[in-house]
């Protein structure tokens, strides 16, 4: 199995958006924005926080230093940040070195195609103070997303 | 008698109305008394061309712009036939200027090196009558208009006016089809870059035709329905209403394979503007 | 090798950027059609408001706020670039990449304040004017292209700077040419998540 999940955190700390994938056959298995990932994200988010803002601290010249993926023993996971504070990220396992053109392909064609242009859809998912800081819970509903998503990376689940 | 008598070729309806002010004719002008002294500012509409200089802007500034255009009638209205009749309004406008202004750069001779490049882009095949801009020829569909080649534009020709290229107005178009090919055609690559798709006439009514459009480019990115498809249905309109092709056009959907976002504008002439087509053919 | 020529290496860098992607990567429209359907917008912004040229000057700005928030996103994808360090790069990123990809144009960046907080952006060709004409009252105090400021402040808002942004003069006006500044008021910080700090 390639691909695990798929995550975006935006710049609110809040995870707008998660895909899960449970069975390597069945690329439509698995869960879309379930409520149980949340806390799984919640730690996700923390995790990639904390070693974002130490790379940062430690990396020293002008350009500045993102990690591109984190190594456990099972799983890789991949980060790809925007200067905007969007955070795409995937979990998958170690047959492929980098995945940032398939992140960024997600952001350039399916996030700001169907979410950034779109006037139905939200720009910012926390409607007011109390759902910043990690604290929302809204996410991307959008039908033509999600199932453009589904299209983009149900190829990749089996490797 | 109801004979309605053609007017001469004017979209301007304020010959009618009392202006805002503003004399066309005469250009800006002071309003107050304090500054009636003062020189007139000179009036740069006059010295502009009106050569097509065939500049592009990126399809996400548009379509951004159109968003918000959609977003602000949206907030405005209180019913969705009011925001449709908004968002028909501000394409009528824009139709009406469509039409002096596609007319008189149309009345170029073929002949000039500059007829070509009036309305499409060099890349797309020239044509050398405006009306023979047939639907078959756009099977290339590109979206994308590419950069502007150099060979039909330089720059210093900004300030020769186009005027002097001509030396007869192209006739106005006087029968239904004339006028809708021109829109199917030039009007259509003017906006879009593209002929329209198709042009149909509807075999259930008389009064009845269909300019198709396979994807159409100003609302592609808006999800569910065509309300917001309105805006090009004004461009018809106000163009055709100003011709003195009095109707009213609907936007419909209707998805072909391959084709999600098929739109077709539905024309319905007036009963008057049918008679007098008769009337002519006899 | 020495910071000013690596500097101006990433500004020419940053130019090449923006007409690689407005020649490659960017779909383009007439821009006449731009041109008459924000003239549309704005006059029909006129009789709504009655003339009363200050409530247009901020509807337009309110709107280009909304497109900028998103329009950020957009400019992100197709350059991939980091948040700028400083308000220099910044004013290069803004007129030979975000300029050229979205209007096909570059402003000139002038008038730098000491500080470096604060520039201005002297625009040539504008395609949102293109044959306007305003009539006396509006002179005196429509900003017709007000929309840019609108589209600038939210687009940098997003990448956590505050600014300012304002027209200075226009050529619609009667002015010279037509100038508009940008000043940096501060510099959002990111947020921490709830029980990281």
């Amino acid at each position: 199995m390639a691909i695990y999940s798929f995550w975006i955190f935006d710049r609110h700390c809040n995870c707008i958006f998660d895909r899960e994938w449970t069975l390597s056959s069945n690329s439509s298995s698995g869960t879309v924005n379930s409520k149980q990932n949340e806390e799984t994200a919640k730690l996700l988010y923390g995790m990639v926080f904390s070693l974002r803002s130490m790379t940062q601290k430690v990396s020293s010249g002008p350009l500045k230093n993102e990690i591109k993926s984190i190594a456990t023993g099972k799983y890789r996971i991949h980060v790809y940040c925007t200067a905007s504070g969007l955070q795409f990220v995937l979990i998958t396992d170690f047959k492929q070195q980098s995945y940032t053109e398939v992140l960024q392909y997600i952001y350039s064609h399916i996030y700001v195609k169907y979410v950034a242009h779109n006037l139905f859809s939200a720009y910012d998912f926390a409607d007011n103070k109390n759902e910043t800081r990690g604290q929302g819970f809204r996410k991307i509903a959008n039908r033509n997303f999600v199932q453009s998503l589904e299209s983009f990376l149900s190829p990749m689940i089996v490797q | 008698m109801s004979q309605r008598i053609i007017l001469p070729s004017t979209s301007d309806d304020r010959v009618f109305n009392n202006s805002d002010g503003y004399e066309y004719t005469i250009g800006p002008k002071q309003s107050l008394p304090n500054e009636a002294s003062s020189q007139p500012t000179p009036s740069r509409l006059y010295s502009e061309s009106l050569m097509f200089r065939k500049q592009e802007v990126s399809l996400s500034a548009v379509t951004f712009l159109f968003g918000e255009m959609i977003a602000h009638i949206h907030n405005t209205s209180k019913t969705a036939s009011e925001c449709e009749v908004k968002l028909n309004d501000y394409g009528f406008v824009i139709g009406s200027k469509l039409l002096e202004l596609l007319n008189l750069r149309a009345s170029v001779p073929s002949n000039t090196y500059l007829r070509s490049s009036n309305f499409l882009s060099s890349s797309t095949p020239t044509n050398t009558s405006a009306n023979a801009m047939h639907s078959g020829s756009n099977t290339t569909a590109s979206r994308t208009v590419s950069g502007v080649s150099d060979i039909y534009y330089n720059q210093e020709n900004s300030a020769e006016s186009l005027t002097t290229l001509i030396s007869s107005m192209r006739s106005r178009d006087l029968t239904i089809l004339d006028i809708l090919q021109f829109i199917h055609g030039t009007v259509w690559s003017y906006l879009f870059g593209h002929v329209s798709d198709d042009l149909v006439k509807s075999s259930e009514r008389e009064n009845e035709y269909m300019i198709v459009d396979n994807l159409p480019l100003l609302t592609q990115f808006i999800p569910n329905g065509v309300s917001c498809d309105f805006f090009v249905c004004g461009i018809i309109q106000g163009f055709l209403n100003n011709a003195e092709f009095p109707c009213s056009v609907t936007p419909h959907l209707m998805p072909l394979k391959g084709f999600d976002q098929r739109v077709i504008y539905l024309i319905q002439f007036d009963k008057h503007v049918l008679e007098r087509e008769g009337l002519r053919s006899e | 090798m020495s910071s000013k020529s690596s500097g101006s290496a990433q500004l020419r860098s940053l130019k090449i950027m923006g007409e690689d992607v407005w020649k490659n990567r960017t779909e383009k429209v007439n821009a006449e059609l731009f041109t008459l359907t924000y003239g549309s917008i704005v006059s029909q912004l006129c009789i709504d408001y009655q003339r009363d040229f200050q409530k247009v000057n901020k509807q337009l700005f309110s709107m280009g706020y909304n497109i900028g928030v998103r329009l950020i996103e957009d400019f992100l994808a197709k350059t991939a670039l980091p948040r700028c360090e400083n308000m220099v790069k910044t004013s290069e990123a803004i007129s030979k990449c975000a300029f050229k990809i979205f209007l096909n144009m570059t402003p000139q960046v002038t008038n730098f304040s000491p500080e470096k907080d604060a520039f201005s952006l002297i625009i040539d060709e504008n395609p949102l004017s293109d044959f306007v004409e305003l009539p006396m009252d509006a002179m005196k105090q429509l900003w017709y292209s007000n929309i840019l400021c609108g589209v600038l402040k939210g687009a940098l808002q997003m990448v956590q700077l505050e600014c300012d942004v304002w027209f200075i003069s226009d050529v619609l006006k009667g002015d010279a040419h037509t100038e508009l500044r940008i000043k940096l008021n501060k510099v959002l910080k990111d947020e921490i998540p709830i029980g990281e700090d």
